[in-house]
């Protein structure tokens, strides 16, 4: 059995209990950000994790990371160090900005640029990290999209089920990148207002900063409530930007994943949505959802505080989810207003008093990735 | 321990230009998919390698790697943003996601599994074989097909920048692909990956049990004194040379492991190095 | 001259859309002026994806300004449409 030890998040709902009271009575804080295209000035919400300027760079990427992980092993009272064969895997659609920086630098400046004589590419910031904390066992950085931080945590857990490894550190890293919110805003998949998932009247996504981390461990290193169950990871080709929007792909995934974990439909307390608010997305999920379950348990919504995190919502989205139930509810968003009339059930628009049960998360992003994977909280001892 | 069913190799050295691809994909599946660049281009073709002659079930697995990705499109991208001032074109922006190499590869050979894009700073061909031997030996997956891509970009003083390597090193492409499934007769050899990374010493106790006659293939990284000294422990093993054939690039273990089991019989241990650290793959043929 | 007078104009419009939704089977000559572009009857058969590319090209090649892709599609249906659209005459 995998316990998920605890967890750590940084994103834009604050710490501590200013977020649990944030989750509690619905209220996140948005914020704008602005971006240019061509010679054009527009400006969409962003949920942003703080007001530090935002040139992503390597050293503000460590600096994070490191925040999230010195935060989560002060809360658990131990060191890397003190675990021995730990693996760390990290999952973020911008793995790659440790080249885009070389290769802007190099553009502007009509030079080769500097690389100070090391590789860069995608393993950079798991392996800069490792060598910080002193860690030298396995890794993998994943990018699968917005399903990319979900993937490290299901690989995580197949890596310690193989016992390959004993403990799991899996980040999921998303940080304001220009580039990126350039393209979305190009592809006009941004809302210039609110973000409403599943509402008829949705208008695209509103994107935020989250990095964040679990531990997990195939040892009881101590009494943790949290296990993971079990999930399963699939793609589908109908198109690079996104599910089927018959929901097949979708209601596929979902099945496997009840499968993987030995669970039937019935047995889910709750559904963790992606719920981006774009037009397809959102079809395809609530199609996917109503193949997949005859009778669809309670779902909810984490991106109406803490924005779309793209590929580190997989954690961060967890980690959320996580702190609402050791609180004793899952969290409700006022965000559909008026269901889409194709619609059979509605996210749950107040927080519901929960203490245990079994509770899936779903992810479905470019490239065709789908992610669901099934997390279960135990009661509390009576 | 894996099975190997199928080998896909795609190797070569340009020179001032990228080879068009779109004509060699044409020429060998028939197809070329729009929104696609090199690089995907370069994905599908090893990929497609990989797969002929077998019939796939649709839940076969990708795991494909690559040091760096799809430089071209940042490059494509940062030129329109800062040197041109022009919009980006959308399917840049999207292809600016490395897993858009694996959609289009899930889409050629019809596959609705797990699509993996993985990398590592140090080993990224070995750390993705062992995830795939453990989810095998571990029946997560029953086949899987995993690929090292990486592009040869025109803007060579910046492709050694990234690499951080010296100018005059010679630097390659490839698609190099492995088609894995469970151990079995009819398979054309079979994988084992040491699942940790070695210090030099852990190192040397491992060499010191390799069986006589086994080939040894070293890492382009490695020095001729580190491979001297690797090659007297253990007693007589031939080394394997590929390295005349290719340039570098940082996904060549798996063009290495595909070169040798498309012409020789016999043992093959792969020995690779980064930072004075070590990692070990073993390939065996059948007889 | 009105755009959809301007044989030249309207060519090298046809061209960029070719080049750009990658439908290089398809020659100038066999996409029709009075043709709706999204529509199913159109020989270039686009979807939203192109209709993304080709909006943005129009910016980068000719400098038009338009508001988003969908307005793009529901203004210029036509490439006499969008020839005049770009030059009124």
């Amino acid at each position: 059995m995998i316990s998920i030890i605890g967890g750590e998040l940084l994103c834009a709902l604050g710490q501590g209990t200013a977020r649990i009271e944030a989750l509690r009575t619905g209220q996140a804080t948005v914020g704008r950000m602005a971006v240019t295209l061509n010679d054009r000035q527009l400006s969409f919400p962003y949920y942003r994790l703080d007001d530090t300027s935002r040139l992503v760079s390597t050293a503000l990427i460590d600096a994070y990371l490191d925040r999230v992980v010195s935060g989560l092993f002060h809360k658990l009272a131990l060191t890397p160090s003190d675990l021995g064969n730990i693996g760390v895997f990290l999952g973020s659609s911008s793995i790659d900005y440790s080249l885009a920086r070389p290769i802007e630098q190099a553009i502007i400046s009509g030079t080769a640029g500097h690389g100070h004589g090391r590789r860069v590419g995608g393993g950079n910031y798991a392996d800069r990290l490792m060598t910080r904390l002193d860690l030298q066992g396995l890794s993998l950085t994943y990018n699968t999209a917005c399903t990319s931080s979900a993937n490290a945590l299901m690989e995580a857990a197949a890596m310690l089920t193989g016992h390959l490894i004993d403990h799991a550190l899996v980040l999921g890293l998303e940080l304001f990148s220009p580039t990126t919110v350039e393209g979305f805003a190009l592809m006009q998949l941004l809302s210039p207002d609110q973000l409403r998932p599943f509402d008829q009247h949705r208008n695209g996504m509103v994107l935020g900063e989250a990095v964040s981390a679990v531990l997990l461990s195939r040892h009881e290193l101590r009494p943790s409530p949290w296990h993971y169950l079990g999930g399963q990871s699939s793609c589908e080709t109908y198109s690079v930007t996104g599910p089927d929007p018959s929901g097949v792909g979708i209601a596929r995934v979902i099945t496997a994943a009840l499968a993987a974990a030995g669970l039937v439909p019935g047995s889910i307390t709750a559904i963790k949505a992606h719920g981006t608010a774009s037009d397809s997305m959102d079809l395809a999920e609530m199609r996917g959802m109503a193949l997949a379950f005859a009778t669809l348990p309670p779902y909810f919504l984490l991106k109406p505080y803490i924005g779309h995190t793209l590929g580190g919502c997989g954690v961060a989205e967890l980690v959320l989810m996580m702190e609402g139930l050791t609180a004793g509810f899952l969290p409700g968003a006022p965000t559909a207003t008026i269901l889409d009339q194709e619609f059979t059930a509605a996210p749950l628009q107040q927080g519901m008093a929960v203490a245990a049960g079994r509770f899936m998360l779903n992810y479905f992003g470019f490239g065709g990735n789908n992610t669901s994977f099934i997390i279960e909280k135990s009661e509390p001892p009576a | 321990m894996i099975a190997i069913n199928g080998l896909g190799r795609h190797n070569s050295i340009p020179d001032q230009h990228q080879p068009d691809l779109a004509a060699e994909l044409r020429s060998l599946s028939g197809k070329v998919y729009r929104r696609t660049d090199h690089f995907i281009q370069l994905a599908i073709i090893g990929a497609h390698k990989a797969a002929a002659g077998h019939e796939l079930v649709p839940q076969t697995a990708i795991y494909m790697t690559s040091g760096q990705g799809n430089i071209s499109v940042f490059d494509r991208i940062c030129d329109q943003r800062h040197v041109r001032k022009e919009l980006p074109r959308p399917v840049d922006f999207i292809n600016l996601l490395s897993n858009s190499a694996g959609f289009y590869v899930a889409g050629h050979l019809g596959l609705k599994g797990k699509n993996l894009f993985v990398s590592h700073q140090h080993f990224p061909v070995q750390m993705a074989l062992l995830a795939v031997q453990n989810d095998m030996q571990l029946g997560r997956e029953q086949a899987a097909l995993i690929g090292g891509v990486d592009e040869w970009i025109p803007r060579q003083d910046l492709a050694h920048t990234l690499l951080g390597l010296d100018q005059t090193t010679v630097l390659g492409e490839g698609s190099n692909w492995l088609l894995v499934g469970k151990r079995g007769k009819k398979a054309l050899a079979h994988l084992a990956v040491t699942p940790r990374i070695l210090d030099l010493r852990q190192l040397q106790q491992l060499l010191a049990t390799v069986e006589p006659g086994t080939s040894l293939a070293f890492g382009k990284r490695l020095t001729a004194a580190e491979i001297a000294t690797i090659m007297a422990l253990t007693k007589g093993c031939p080394r394997y040379c590929y390295e005349e054939a290719c340039g570098y690039y940082e996904t060549l273990p798996l063009y290495v492991l595909t070169r040798f089991l498309a012409a020789e019989k016999g043992r093959l241990l792969h020995i690779d190095v980064s930072e004075e650290r070590y990692m070990l793959m073993q390939v065996s043929t059948q007889d | 001259m009105k755009g959809s007078l301007d044989q030249a104009l309207k060519l090298r419009l046809k061209t960029m859309i070719i080049a750009e939704c990658e439908k290089d089977h398809i020659t100038p000559a066999e996409v029709a002026d009075h043709i709706q572009l999204f529509s199913e009857v159109c020989i270039l058969e686009l979807d939203s994806l192109d209709a993304l590319q080709i909006s943005v090209a129009l910016q980068n090649q000719f400098g038009v300004r338009l508001p988003d892709s969908k307005a793009f599609r529901r203004h210029v249906t036509t490439i006499n449409e969008l020839a005049d659209f770009i030059q009124p005459g």
